[in-house]
């Protein structure tokens, strides 16, 4: 008689600049649905979804914190018990590559080294693409694990969240 | 105390027991949570796991007062919601206070996305203005080096077919004589619609560097009469000038520039028997150089348009010889020095143009 093993409770945090995606990228997750709108953010945002991984049920609480501007700084303290995070970089905006970069190391600072993952959203505007193969290979070599996402076309969207979540077992 | 809270759609709850909290009646329907510890409240608000964790120690430092969460949404029932969680001290209790503000949250958010919209938007022409600057600069380096190396062999057509005009190679026929002319003419019109392209792709490059120094401007108008004076004499045009015995701060070379330009097609449009007058005048804080003549004018409506880059002559209604360069070029040429030009109506009938340049730069150009 195999033994069932009782769901684990996890809960990650959505982090990167305003406008990124991290909105999209959940509601393409959780709903399988995009909408070309931009609509901010305000503090947080918060979901549940149960997935599995490797024969594991994980209930996942999704926190995905307002985006990072000139207006409101990221909360840290949100992250706050927080299992991991996705990170969210725009990769037709190479500042937001830059916040990403910042926001790691505040985290690292208050929260410890958290397992993430960096989704460079947005990858169906290939055209625009203002982040370089050489940034993402120097990001690389430090560790990251970088997946390229489009909540549009829905491209590696349940793969960055899997993947987090295996990270998290 | 109990009709107010639905209406505010707030629940209060507070410790009946050590470590048993309840809501206060009326419990309103989206709280779906009927007493209990903090951490089955927590389960149903996770915001609130992380806000307990600072509202703790703030209730039990016992200092009469208030800690706000920030606001988050989540769903409750089917619908989705804003809240945000106050933790009270006073009188020696504690409760804890959450709070929905649906309208409250899509007024900030509202707020929020008026501002990050804009700042999308500043980025997105930010970023076109510096692909069409940079697609400009590409042009102007283009038109530079093409114009240089146009402008090196045909050095050499305009001197060959001079040495032949003057016979240096032997004598020519008539006929023969007729083609020279008609080679040297075509060159020379051609080089100097080079050099005109080159001048103004160095000017938009930002490649133009001026040479200031004081120099009295009735020397430059006489140089500039010189050169035009055949073309002048050729349709008995009269130039006259007046006022023109002042000193000017700026490029001599580009100043001369200018004038030709000006002079130039002044004495083009000025009809057969015809006036040009410049005029040029000092005050404390500007220069003022005038050319006008009595030719057909241009109509007001016109007059921006005859500063672009080849807006040819015939805005001015007499068909001339011209590149549509030489008063984009001299335009260019005042703004470098930091002045303006304008059209007026001349007294005498025709084009006035007046370039007035400041002249409080004698010591930092």
């Amino acid at each position: 008689m195999s033994e069932t093993r009782p769901p684990l409770q996890k809960k990650i945090c959505l982090a990167g600049a305003f406008g990124a995606g991290k909105t999209s990228l959940v509601r393409r997750f959780l709903q399988g649905v995009f909408d070309e709108r931009y609509l901010t953010t305000v503090g947080v945002k918060i979901d549940k979804y149960s997935l599995l991984v490797d024969e594991r049920q994980i209930d996942l609480v999704i926190w995905d914190l307002a985006g990072e501007d000139f207006l409101a700084p990221l909360q840290i303290s949100y992250l706050r018990g927080a299992s991991g995070y996705l990170l969210v970089a725009d990769a037709t905006r190479k500042e937001t590559l830059e916040t990403a970069e910042s926001i790691v190391g505040r985290i690292a600072g208050t929260e410890g080294a958290l397992p993430f993952v960096l989704a460079l959203n947005k990858v169906d505007l290939a055209g625009e693409c203002e982040v370089s193969r050489e940034d993402l290979d120097r990001l690389e070599t430090a560790g990251w694990r970088i997946l390229r996402t489009s909540a549009k076309s829905g491209e590696g969207v349940t793969e960055a969240f899997e993947d987090l979540a295996r990270r998290l077992l | 105390m109990d009709w107010i809270l639905p209406i505010l759609d707030l629940a209060v709850i507070e410790p009946v027991t050590p470590g048993l909290w309840k809501p206060s009646p009326p419990v309103p329907d989206w709280l779906g949570w009927a007493g209990g510890d903090l951490q089955s409240l927590g389960n149903e608000f996770p915001m609130l796991e992380t806000f307990l964790l600072d509202a703790m120690p703030f209730w039990d430092r016992g200092q009469r007062g208030r800690l706000r969460s920030a606001i988050w949404k989540q769903k409750v029932g089917p619908a989705e919601a804003a809240f945000r969680a106050d933790a009270i001290f006073g009188d020696g209790k504690r409760a804890l206070l959450l709070q929905r503000i649906d309208e409250e949250a899509e007024e900030m958010r509202r707020a929020y996305q008026g501002a990050r919209d804009l700042a999308l938007t500043t980025r997105k022409f930010d970023k076109q203005r510096a692909q069409a600057e940079l697609i400009g600069r590409r042009k102007d380096d283009f038109l530079a080096s093409m114009s240089h190396e146009l402008r090196t062999p045909l050095n050499s057509v305009v001197g060959f077919a001079t040495l032949l005009e003057q016979q240096r190679g032997g004598e020519l026929t008539g006929k023969q004589q007729s083609f020279v002319s008609n080679i040297l003419t075509a060159s020379r019109h051609l080089l100097a619609l080079i050099n005109e392209v080159l001048d103004l792709a160095r000017i938009d490059a930002g490649r133009l560097d001026l040479c200031f120094e004081t120099f009295k401007f009735g020397d430059c108008v006489a140089e500039v009469l010189a050169i035009l004076g055949p073309q002048a004499a050729g349709r008995h045009v009269a130039i006259d000038a007046a006022g023109v015995d002042i000193e000017i701060f700026a490029d001599r070379l580009r100043w001369k520039q200018i004038l030709l330009n000006l002079v130039g097609n002044a004495v083009k449009f000025a009809p057969e028997q015809g006036s040009v007058l410049v005029e040029a005048s000092s005050g404390d804080a500007v220069y003022e150089v005038a050319v006008s003549d009595d030719g057909p004018g241009i109509p007001p409506q016109k007059r921006e348009a005859i500063f672009d880059r080849f807006s040819i002559a015939s805005v001015h209604g007499a068909p001339q010889e011209s590149h549509g360069l030489g008063l984009a070029i001299t335009k260019r040429l005042v703004e470098a020095h930091g002045g303006l030009i304008r059209i007026e109506t001349a007294s005498m009938g025709g084009a006035r143009f007046v370039v007035t340049v400041p002249c409080a730069d004698r010591k930092s150009p």
